[in-house]
């Protein structure tokens, strides 16, 4: 069904960019955050995106078959889209500030904080909700084409 | 007696067809917006459909053209039908990332095959709606 697979690809869109937008969100919450389980500050996390594509020829071979009795090659997981294969952390140093009554401060008074960029993780944040509008439209237009399809037969 | 009438539909189902995977190419593209290296896709349809209006148009003429299903040998993998064979990568670079998705080119894509699968549509619609009123007021 072609017009799912349409819907299902804007749908890993939007999912994918909310993923990176709660990302963002948690860096924007812990931009002070000066102690963690692992000990030393927060380190900025960063979602990386992978396209789930697969080539339509290779597809077809695959979902080919020379036997009735085979069993069918699963291409529900392959028809398109995005997905967050992983979060990563930014391994950049964090800044060093004075503060030697800080409970965190090293032998020198200076505190570890993490390497969260305020206005960094605002324009990205900017450019997560841009995306996941783009992929909203995206669906809509595609939900209308499918009822406009559903019209045909109304006549 | 329906044969030509069948025809035509079949060009104007074969477009929305090919406007729909125009879509959900298009649709890809702009899930894909921010993946690094990723190149944006396009479907050329309509070189195929105007050699199927030709072949509608003068059936003895064009009858060669037909090598959508030819094959040498009963076990060989059908190509599939034309429209998901003329999918094409878009070459050039948007981003320092290496993306290559031109987001406004992909939403005026998104918006001209929207009306234009509304138009085909209608067309059939309206196709359909002059058989059924044929049938039923020639019968009186």
């Amino acid at each position: 069904m072609k017009f799912e697979d349409g819907l299902k690809i804007a749908g890993s869109a939007l999912s994918a960019q909310r993923l990176r937008m709660n990302t963002i969100s948690n860096n924007l919450a812990n931009a002070q955050t000066t102690h963690t389980q692992n000990g030393g500050p927060y380190k900025r996390q960063e979602v990386v995106f992978q396209p789930r594509f697969e080539n339509h020829l290779l597809a077809r071979i695959r979902s080919a078959r020379s036997h009735e009795g085979h069993l069918p090659f699963d291409s529900a997981a392959h028809h398109g889209g995005v997905i967050a294969s992983q979060i990563q952390e930014d391994p950049t140093p964090g800044k060093e500030v004075y503060e030697p009554g800080h409970p965190d401060a090293n032998a020198e008074g200076y505190v570890l904080y993490p390497n969260v960029n305020v206005v960094q993780e605002m324009t990205n944040m900017m450019s997560a909700t841009r995306s996941y509008e783009a992929s909203v439209t995206a669906f809509q237009s595609m939900k209308s084409m499918a009822l406009k399809a559903l019209e045909i037969g109304r006549a | 007696m329906f044969e030509g009438i069948h025809e035509r539909s079949h060009l104007l189902r074969e477009s929305l067809e090919g406007l729909q995977s125009r879509q959900r190419l298009t649709a890809n593209n702009i899930a894909n917006a921010d993946t690094p290296n990723y190149k944006a896709q396009a479907i050329n349809f309509e070189t195929q459909l105007q050699q199927t209006r030709q072949r509608v148009a003068s059936p003895e003429q064009s009858a060669h053209l037909d090598t959508k299903n030819m094959y040498t040998h009963s076990d060989h993998i059908p190509l599939g039908t034309p429209s998901e064979m003329n999918i094409y990568q878009v070459p050039g670079v948007m981003r320092n990332d290496g993306n290559g998705v031109d987001l406004d080119t992909e939403m005026a894509t998104m918006a001209q095959a929207q009306i234009s699968y509304n138009a085909v549509s209608q067309v059939l619609t309206h196709r359909y709606a002059q058989l059924k009123y044929v049938i039923a007021e020639g019968g009186r």
